[in-house]
């Protein structure tokens, strides 16, 4: 195809959807002058382009909208009648642009009924214009092809997705080889090498990040057709629905705007179909007639979240519960029992909703599981949230990028193989003593937890090919917690190597039929690696693949001797916690319109009070994923809420203490009901929150500063404590800690493990040698805090080392550092 | 998997270039169309349940390719090749495979009249790998066909 009608085809794509929605929003507000003046500039444009390239037939088309549009533009009362007729030419262009980019030419056929109702439609703007009183002065809206304006300079280049993509593919290979030169230098040591590789290094990142940011587009470009869908929908269903859309600014990656955009308008459809009520209905409820439907974009800590909120009559849940006593999902006293929050998500089980049901449940769950399953395909999540009567809000949450993720490198029978980072939910240490969670169940080993026995594989077993004889796995392992879709279940592997930003490439045809891995990767030192897909493990589990919620058997009340009345719950981490009874004032369900964000951090409305929320480590919680229960603890006039992400029982029990608390908050460890849990200490929640309040003006967060060679994990870890509240300067070598270490005083330093433990120590003298104040905290980041890296790290100097991924132990080891700054500054 | 459509010979000549390669110490010819490069196996990633024939996963200048062992291929109990290993770098429809061999011989080239069919009492599983009998003098060397070489089962599945 010839180069000119390529660019014509791809710039008029875009035109025609622009024009589409700019009409429907002028429909809505025909005062706006500016949304007609768009209107005909971009007719008029293709007219124009029409005509240079010969394509008479669609010039006709145009030219006769145009006039249409002219008259409008004129200050003619823009109705229905006259939008529909615009749009229907819109469509027969995008007919002829599909044809043309078919390569056919452009095809026959016959316009003529559409020209000549346009032509009338022109004729009876004009009658009305002329007869309305002098309209609004011509000048004042003409907006036309006038005078030309001053020439611009062209600041865009049009780059196909080809180019693109190579690019990106290029860069990715840039990426992996400065990652195996860098592997070579420090293997070799050669002091030459490393200014050069360290501008290599800066300068791969820039032009990393420089091609990524190429390949972001806004979200606005799905919002172009929803105007179009929302008019077409609410005509055809003789509803009156309003369009909302907001953050069209907030940047995805190409790849993944193609990949919602199926979803959104799915939801977008759902919502004005089954979500807005007919306007007689909503003037009845005493709503307006026209609904009103927001989508709004937003990004946040590299999550793109896109909200479909509807102001209509929010889903039925009790057809939710019937719906799923039909499909077996629990029995009707289960369900009947279940909160309302919990009973929303099976709308999204497969199969759900059928025909039969669709409307009777409000027929939100058309095709919700697919939309759940785009969305977690890509590496997102979808969610929900309805109030009867007054609309339901769902939410997708999009990773920022497709191309690279962080994964585990994991080694299984002395192989490697990557794990991607989201698909692992909690990592545990494997202890085959007496007191193991592993155990066997006729003969099929499960790990038995508290939330709850799962199913377990080591992946040396499954990776094992026939011939090879069983590998005894090895004492030591680590259990990795995964889930796909709501089934939960375990892998064992010998140990994690590495996190490691891995570029997905696709697996050679002779592996794909291999349901275990979803794509190879190419490592630092080169060498590749199989991606383990976590569906593939499941199906090797011979867990079904259906994502049906399961109903998990009820609570059995707990009827022991008793002493002390306690709450316990789950919070962040594994393992139970508990609080007594006597300092939780209430117990208070979260729902995301409850909690508010003041000063980047989560607070919760409750008795016209504010009430901040604190994660168990007495972090600040800053953004709210799940965590449906607060437990609000008052001390004098104080009060802070501790999320939990479930209360697992409210029990009496005798606590014996069987170990000291180590970090603050912990009053001890006690076995209730067979597991150990942590006692927390109320008074910790207040102690420091309490000063910090009140000095709120003067202290400052405690700075800390991160030594870490490898730009992601630096990165990683940096957002991690900075979400977290401290204050955080990250550099990759000594030189840049010299520098920041001179310039300020931290409270405590993150090095990376190797770095310091590189000349035996050398780092870690000349650190406390320039740091003025002799309270520096010196902590290793080691990529798995094992005994043995914990040795090292103090034979290098340190006070210990800490896992790089391990961050809640990362934020805990610092609070316990840094709090001690705050006292300080406080007192 | 696409396969690739059978190069066409030289119109003019009539004349097609094989390169010559040797497995199970047998001597093979392959057309030099399909043949990207020859590179030594420096490393390999061991690639679980797939068939014994797939060595593995190498690394090619940043691209991952899968490792086909020729002699495995032919005889399920053949010593597999292994790191070290010479391999022909192959382009099979959109995919590049590698194919480990025993030693890799010249460049030839041959008429289509001195193209034989395959005779038809060879072991239907071989011939089904193979497009025809070169003679070449007094020899005559089994022509393989790659799209058949790489067209992959899934285990348990018949061969």
């Amino acid at each position: 195809m010839d180069e000119l009608l390529k660019d014509f085809l791809t710039e008029s794509a875009e035109q025609v959807e622009a024009i589409g929605a700019q009409l429907v929003r002028f429909e809505q507000d025909p005062s706006d002058a500016r949304i007609i003046a768009n209107i005909f500039r971009l007719v008029h444009a293709l007219k124009g382009t029409c005509g240079f390239l010969n394509l008479p037939r669609m010039e006709r088309i145009a030219h006769r909208a145009e006039a249409l549009i002219d008259h409008l533009r004129d200050g003619a009362t823009p109705d229905g009648d006259i939008v529909a007729l615009v749009l229907a030419a819109v469509d027969r262009i995008k007919l002829i642009l599909a044809a043309l980019a078919e390569g056919r030419g452009e095809p026959s056929g016959d316009d003529g009924p559409l020209i000549a109702d346009l032509q009338r439609a022109a004729e009876r703007a004009r009658e009305v214009k002329s007869s309305q009183a002098p309209a609004v002065s011509s000048d004042a809206v003409n907006f036309g092809p006038g005078p030309t304006p001053p020439e611009r300079r062209i600041d865009t280049v049009r780059i196909s997705v080809k180019t693109l993509e190579r690019l990106t593919s290029l860069v990715s290979e840039l990426v992996l080889t400065r990652n195996q030169l860098i592997e070579v230098a420090r293997a070799s040591a050669a002091e030459k090498m490393l200014t050069p590789l360290q501008r290599l290094s800066a300068v791969t990142a820039d032009l990393q990040a420089g091609v990524f940011a190429a390949r972001m587009l806004p979200v606005e470009r799905l919002f172009g057709n929803f105007h179009r869908l929302v008019r077409d929908l609410s005509t055809d269903l003789g509803k009156k629905a309003e369009l909302v859309l907001r953050g069209g600014g907030a940047e995805l990656d190409r790849q993944l705007i193609e990949a919602v955009r199926d979803p959104l308008m799915h939801l977008i459809r759902n919502a004005v179909d089954h979500g807005i009520e007919p306007p007689e209905e909503r003037l009845r409820l005493g709503k307006p007639e026209a609904g009103l439907i927001q989508v709004t974009a937003s990004h946040k800590a590299g999550i793109v979240s896109i909200e479909v909120a509807d102001d209509g009559r929010g889903l039925d849940v009790d057809s939710i519960r019937a719906r799923a006593l039909a499909l077996g999902l629990g029995t009707r006293e289960e369900l009947a029992a279940r909160p309302e929050a919990e009973v929303l998500p099976f709308v999204f089980a497969p199969g759900f909703t059928t025909a039969a049901h669709m409307s009777r449940i409000s027929g939100r769950g058309v095709g919700l599981d697919i939309v759940r399953a785009n969305l977690e395909g890509i590496g997102g999540s979808v969610s929900l949230m309805s109030r009867s009567g007054r609309g339901a809000t769902i939410v997708l949450r999009i990773p920022l990028t497709l191309a690279i993720l962080p994964a585990f490198i994991v080694t299984a029978g002395g192989e490697r193989f990557a794990l991607p980072q989201h698909s692992v939910e909690e990592i545990l240490e494997l202890d085959t003593g007496a007191e193991s969670a592993l155990t066997s169940v006729q003969g099929a080993a499960v790990l038995n937890i508290a939330e709850g026995p799962l199913p377990v594989t080591r992946l040396s077993e499954l990776t094992r090919s026939r011939t090879q004889p069983p590998r005894p796995g090895p004492a030591q392992g680590l259990v990795l917690k995964m889930r796909t879709r709501a089934q939960g279940f375990a892998l064992i592997v010998d140990d994690i190597v590495d996190l490691q930003e891995i570029v997905l490439k696709p697996l050679p045809a002779p592996l794909q039929p291999l349901n275990l891995f979803s794509a190879g990767a190419i490592l630092g030192d080169g060498s590749v690696v199989l991606v383990l897909d976590g569906a593939g493990i499941s199906a090797a589990l011979g867990l079904p693949k259906s994502n049906a919620p399961r109903i998990a058997a009820p609570a059995e009340p707990k009827a022991a001797p008793v002493r002390t009345k306690v709450v316990i719950f789950r919070s962040g981490g594994p393992g139970l916690r508990a609080l007594p009874v006597s300092a939780v004032a209430k117990i208070l369900p979260l729902s995301p319109d409850r909690v508010e964000i003041v000063d980047g951090a989560c607070v919760v409305r409750n008795e016209g009070r504010l009430i901040a929320l604190v994660r168990r480590d007495r972090s600040r919680v800053t953004d709210l994923q799940k965590s449906p229960t607060a437990l609000v603890l008052q001390l004098g006039e104080e009060r802070v809420g501790v999320v939990a992400d479930e209360i697992v029982d409210v029990a009496e029990e005798e606590i014996r203490i069987e170990l000291a608390g180590q970090s603050c908050g912990v009053a001890g460890v006690a076995v209730l009901r067979g597991e150990p849990t942590e006692i927390l200490d109320p008074a910790c929640f207040f102690e420091p929150r309490v000063r910090v309040a009140r000095r709120a003006a003067t202290a400052r967060a405690p700075c800390v500063l991160i030594v870490e060679p490898a730009g992601f994990f630096r990165q990683m870890i940096a957002d991690a404590l900075a979400r977290a509240g401290f204050e955080i300067i990250a550099v990759g070598d000594r030189a840049g800690a010299r520098a920041a270490i001179e310039r300020r005083m931290f409270a405590a330093a993150l090095i990376d493990l190797d770095l310091a433990a590189a000349r035996q120590g050398e780092f870690a003298r000349e650190t406390r040698a320039l740091a003025a104040n002799g309270a520096f905290m010196l902590i290793g980041l080691a990529a798995h805090a094992g005994p043995a890296s914990q040795a090292r790290a103090r034979r290098a100097g340190l006070s210990g080392a800490v896992g790089k991924f391990d961050r809640a132990r990362l934020i805990s080891t610092l609070r316990s550092a840094g709090a001690d700054e705050i006292l300080e500054i406080a007192a | 998997m696409t396969v690739a459509p059978w190069p066409f010979p030289d119109q003019a000549s009539g004349m097609r270039a094989y390169l010559v390669l040797g497995a199970l110490d047998t001597t093979f010819a392959l057309p030099v169309a399909f043949a990207r490069s020859v590179v030594r196996i420096e490393a390999l990633t061991r690639a679980p349940l797939a068939p014994l024939h797939v060595l593995g996963l190498a690394n090619l200048r940043g691209e991952i390719v899968a490792v086909i062992c020729l002699a495995s291929r032919l005889d399920p109990n053949a010593e597999p090749a292994g790191v070290g290993s010479l391999a022909v770098v192959l382009e099979c429809g959109v995919e590049t495979l590698a194919l480990a061999v025993q030693s890799i011989g010249d460049v030839i080239d041959a008429r289509d009249e001195d193209v034989a069919p395959m005779q038809i009492h060879v072991d239907v599983r071989r011939a089904a790998l193979m497009s025809g009998v070169l003679r070449w003098g007094a020899a005559l060397i089994p022509i393989l066909d790659p799209p058949a070489l790489f067209n992959f089962r899934r285990p348990g599945e018949a061969a």
